[in-house]
């Protein structure tokens, strides 16, 4: 335990010490970035490259230079020469592009223990560092649920060669100790996420009431019988007083389950079984 | 040493381990109250952003700037400055990088900025070492649980980082690690169910060699919001609302982020011509 405890330490700064770097271009309007959270508290973005992804990158103002996963980098179609590769566009989701973007192509071995011990909660597969990120005025408010990053007309000067002895100061030797911790550790990424169940009504709430609006011709619920003014009183069991308790228990639909749901139609009580389906 | 940390970690009451992901619903914008602190940096050779911390008064030391680090940290040197151990702790020589185990900075101070209750663990990082015998002091890593607590904006430009405080508490990492570790194999092998937010009455395809942007409208229900905007059964749907749909998945995720009653844009490949439609958001599921 106190090692798994120590590599996932070592594993979660993602600090690659010192490495080289480009050229920009920018015009002016900020721009919108959708980003997540890992369950590492990493800043997540998704980038593709050369068209190919979309893959899942940490901004990392503790990195010099934009980092991609060797795996990733074949997948991409990148020819790395000394581990070095121009990719022609780097987009940022929700419409910031680069293009001609110098990239280190490695896995340092923060990524491989994240991944291996599926500790972000999501497969990362590189690092956004300072020659993507200084050409941007970048804002993060973690209230909202994007990020801010204006374009700069600004040529961030390339890195210089600092000549550290040992790298990263041995933690590369990391690297061995955290796949061998992640094999015994037993912890491992878990499965992909998959999509909900999907039921096709509108709902409304009046007074802890919650009434059945629009049915989805040909959805599930329809074919359950389902109908505009039903009141929902119960699903499975559960007291449904609220449209956020019925988002609670959809929450865990998945397609194929069935939910009884108990319903007040006019003076009458009726229970109907209504199958999940796919859709959103 | 780190054994100890464990096991008083665990038996703190479970802070706030909640799945956090940024809410769906923007908080309610507040008055432009505050004028933003500003925070000088120097970049590093390395390309490194430093800052200048004073840490319950004590320094100023050179820390790091990581938006990559979940956590602050810093090392034994500071936090004996600072006064930041307990009266009767006493830190082990023998600790593996000098790891202390976690402990509180009564106010941290950077440029014009003033953060109290900082989390910091107490570690000579190795890396930082390495860092700092090729370019001077360096005593540590401002990391995330700093300015996520802020409105934050970095200019590589001007040098300059500014803050603004926001009501967002980042959960504690280190009882969000523990839980996931101590997580049971049942648990871990629960596959996470994306949630849609409200309602669109559509159905995404997506085969298994189909490596093209997007994924492909199955079908629209007659009647649907999705209906409503324009689309249609064979579309193939790009983004939504600003997010890549890329996969079934991907398109369940985007839709997990909507709000009911928003009208979010949604870009299409129609017979080859890419065009933006307009869906309202229903209540519903």
């Amino acid at each position: 335990m106190a090692y798994r405890f120590t590599a996932w330490l070592c594993a979660i700064f993602v600090f690659p010490a010192a490495v080289v770097a480009d050229e920009p271009k920018a015009d002016a309007k900020p721009a919108p970035v959708p980003y997540r959270l890992t369950d590492t508290q990493h800043v997540l973005v998704r980038v593709k490259i050369n068209g190919k992804g979309p893959y899942n990158f940490i901004v990392d103002t503790g990195c010099p230079v934009l980092i991609v996963a060797t795996a990733v980098a074949k997948k991409a179609g990148l020819t790395p020469e000394k581990n070095w590769a121009t990719l022609d566009t780097l987009e940022l989701e929700g419409g910031l592009v680069q293009k001609k973007v110098k990239a280190r192509i490695e896995t340092p071995f923060q990524l491989e223990g994240m991944n291996g011990m599926g500790l972000a909660g999501v497969e990362l597969h590189g690092l956004l560092g300072y020659s993507v990120l200084a050409k941007y005025k970048m804002e993060f408010d973690f209230t909202r649920d994007r990020l801010k990053w204006k374009p700069l007309a600004f040529d961030p000067p390339p890195p210089v060669p600092i000549g550290i002895k040992g790298g990263t100061g041995g933690m590369e030797l990391m690297g061995g100790l955290v796949k061998m911790l992640t094999f015994l550790s037993g912890l491992k990424p878990g499965p992909p996420p998959v999509p909900r169940g999907f039921l096709g009504f509108e709902m409304e709430e009046n007074d802890q009431a919650v009434t059945v609006g629009s049915v989805l011709d040909k959805g599930p619920a329809a074919a359950a019988g389902l109908k505009k003014g039903d009141r929902i009183q119960e699903i499975d069991g559960v007291k449904i007083d609220s449209i956020a308790d019925v988002h609670r228990k959809a929450a865990r639909l998945l397609p194929g389950q069935v939910w009884r749901v108990q319903i007040q139609r006019g003076d009458e009580q009726r229970e109907l079984k209504i199958t999940a389906g796919n859709g959103l | 040493m780190t054994r100890l940390l464990i096991v008083t970690l665990i038996c703190l009451p479970a802070m706030a381990v909640c799945a956090q992901e940024p809410a769906a619903k923007p908080a309610a914008e507040k008055p432009a109250a505050a004028k933003p602190a500003t925070v000088p940096f120097e970049l590093l050779k390395s390309q490194h952003m430093a800052v200048q911390v004073k840490v319950n008064g004590k320094g100023p030391f050179r820390l790091i700037f990581d938006t990559g680090a979940p956590v602050t940290l810093i090392s034994n040197k500071v936090a004996k400055a600072g006064k930041v151990f307990p009266e009767k702790f006493r830190a082990s020589p023998f600790a593996f990088f000098g790891s202390q185990g976690q402990f509180k900075i009564k106010e941290l101070e950077m440029g014009e900025l003033k953060v109290a209750n900082v989390d910091a663990m107490v570690m000579d990082h190795p890396t930082v070492g390495a860092l700092a015998s090729a370019l001077g002091p360096i005593d540590g890593i401002v990391g995330f649980n700093v300015f996520a607590k802020h409105r934050t904006t970095i200019d590589y430009q001007a040098k300059a980082m500014t803050f603004v405080p926001v009501d967002f508490q980042p959960v504690d990492m280190m009882s969000k690690m523990m839980k996931i570790m101590l997580a049971s194999r049942a648990d871990k092998e629960k596959s996470r169910i994306l949630s849609p937010a409200g309602l669109l009455g559509l159905r995404v395809d997506k085969k298994a060699d189909d490596d093209g942007d997007g994924v492909t409208v199955a079908e629209v229900f007659a009647g649907s919001a999705a209906a409503a905007g324009g689309l249609k059964a064979g579309d193939r749907l790009l983004t939504l609302d600003g997010r890549w749909t890329d996969s079934v998945a991907d398109c369940y995720f985007a839709a997990s982020r909507l709000r009911p009653g928003a009208s979010v844009r949604a870009e299409i490949v129609r017979d080859g011509k890419k065009m933006d439609v307009r869906i309202v958001v229903k209540q519903g599921v």
